[in-house]
C-alpha cells in the first residue's frame, strides 16, 4: 500500500523515532509502514490520520482510485 | 500527546557519581551471585562430595534472587546508555524486557554449561547425560516462573509490527516442527537415522523462530 507518511513526517521535521513516539510504536514500525512493508491496522491508521489532521484516504492509497 | 521536550528530558544527562557507584555495586553483586551459583554447582559435583543439596539449592536460589535484583537495578540505571532516540514508554518497556530476557538466558546458559562441563564432557549441556540437581532446579525455577512473567509483560508492551514479526517467526518454526519431527520419527522406525533428539529439534525450531522474527522486524 502506498502512503504519504514520509512526506508528512518530513514536513514537520520529525525523525522516524519521533513519529513512533507520537504513535506509540517503534521506529522500526514507522520505517516498515513508510516503506510499504507493513500495512497498519485500522486503529493505527486512524491514529496516524488524527496526528496529521487528515483522512486515512489522504495518507494511504491502495492503488484503486 | 507527549511533548518532545518532555520525552527528551534527561537524555544527555551525564552519569553522576552516585549512578556510577550504584552501577559498580550492582555489577559486583551480579558477578558474585553468578560465582556463587557456579561454585555451588561445582561443589555438588565434586567426587565424594557430601554437600547438603537442599541447603545448596536454597543458597543458589538466594544468589539468583540477588542476581535478578542487581540486573533490575542495572536495567533501571542503564550505565551503558548514551544519548537515546525518542521512544514511546511501551517501546522502551518492550526493549528493556527483551534485553532482560536475553541477559537472563545468557546467565542461565552459562550456569548450566559450567555445571555440565565439570562432568568432563565439553558438550554435556547438549547431551542426555545427568546434571547436578543443585544447578538444574534453580534453572528450571527461573525458566518456568520468571521467564513467562517477563514474556507476558513483553507481549503486553509490543506494537503491531512486532506482533506481526513474532507471528512470522512462529509460523515458520511451527512448519519446521510439523514437517521435521514426524519425518525423523518415521525414518528412525525404518532404521534409516538415529532416534529423534528432542533438544536438536527444539534448538532448530527456536533458531528458525528467532531468525524469522528478527529478519521480519528489521528488514
Amino acid at each position: 500500500m502506498n502512503n504519504r507518511l514520509k512526506v508528512l513526517r518530513a514536513e514537520r521535521n520529525w525523525s522516524q523515532a519521533e513519529l513512533g513516539l507520537r504513535l506509540d510504536v517503534s521506529r522500526q514500525a514507522v520505517n516498515a509502514i513508510e516503506t510499504g512493508k507493513h500495512d497498519p491496522s485500522l486503529p493505527l491508521a486512524f491514529r496516524i490520520a488524527r496526528l496529521f489532521n487528515a483522512s486515512i484516504e489522504e495518507i494511504f492509497n491502495d492503488g484503486h482510485e | 500527546m507527549m511533548a518532545m521536550s518532555e520525552d527528551r528530558r534527561g537524555e544527555d544527562r551525564p552519569a553522576g557519581v552516585k549512578k556510577v557507584a550504584l552501577a559498580v555495586l550492582f555489577g559486583m553483586i551480579l558477578l558474585f551471585a553468578i560465582g556463587a551459583v557456579i561454585g555451588a554447582g561445582v561443589a555438588v559435583l565434586e567426587p565424594g562430595s557430601d554437600t547438603d543439596v537442599p541447603v545448596v539449592a536454597l543458597l543458589v536460589a538466594v544468589a539468583i534472587a540477588a542476581a535478578l535484583l542487581s540486573l533490575w537495578g542495572l536495567m533501571k540505571l542503564k550505565p551503558w546508555a548514551g544519548p537515546e532516540e525518542p521512544m514511546s514508554p511501551n517501546t522502551r518497556k518492550a526493549n528493556n524486557l527483551l534485553m532482560l530476557a536475553g541477559v537472563l538466558g545468557a546467565v542461565l546458559g552459562a550456569v548450566l554449561s559450567l555445571g555440565a562441563v565439570s562432568l568432563d564432557d565439553p558438550f554435556a549441556l547438549f547431551s542426555n547425560g545427568p546434571m547436578p540437581p543443585a544447578v538444574v532446579i534453580p534453572a528450571i525455577a527461573v525458566w518456568l516462573l520468571i521467564v513467562p512473567v517477563i514474556s507476558w509483560h513483553w507481549h503486553r508492551s509490543i506494537d503491531e509490527h512486532e506482533v506481526e514479526a513474532y507471528k512470522f517467526g512462529g509460523i515458520a518454526a511451527l512448519y519446521l516442527y510439523a514437517f521435521v519431527t514426524p519425518a525423523w520419527w518415521l525414518a528412525w522406525r525404518a532404521g534409516l537415522v538415529p532416534a529423534p533428539e528432542t533438544m536438536v529439534i527444539y534448538l532448530a525450531v527456536i533458531g528458525l523462530f528467532g531468525a524469522g522474527w528478527f529478519w521480519r522486524r528489521s528488514r
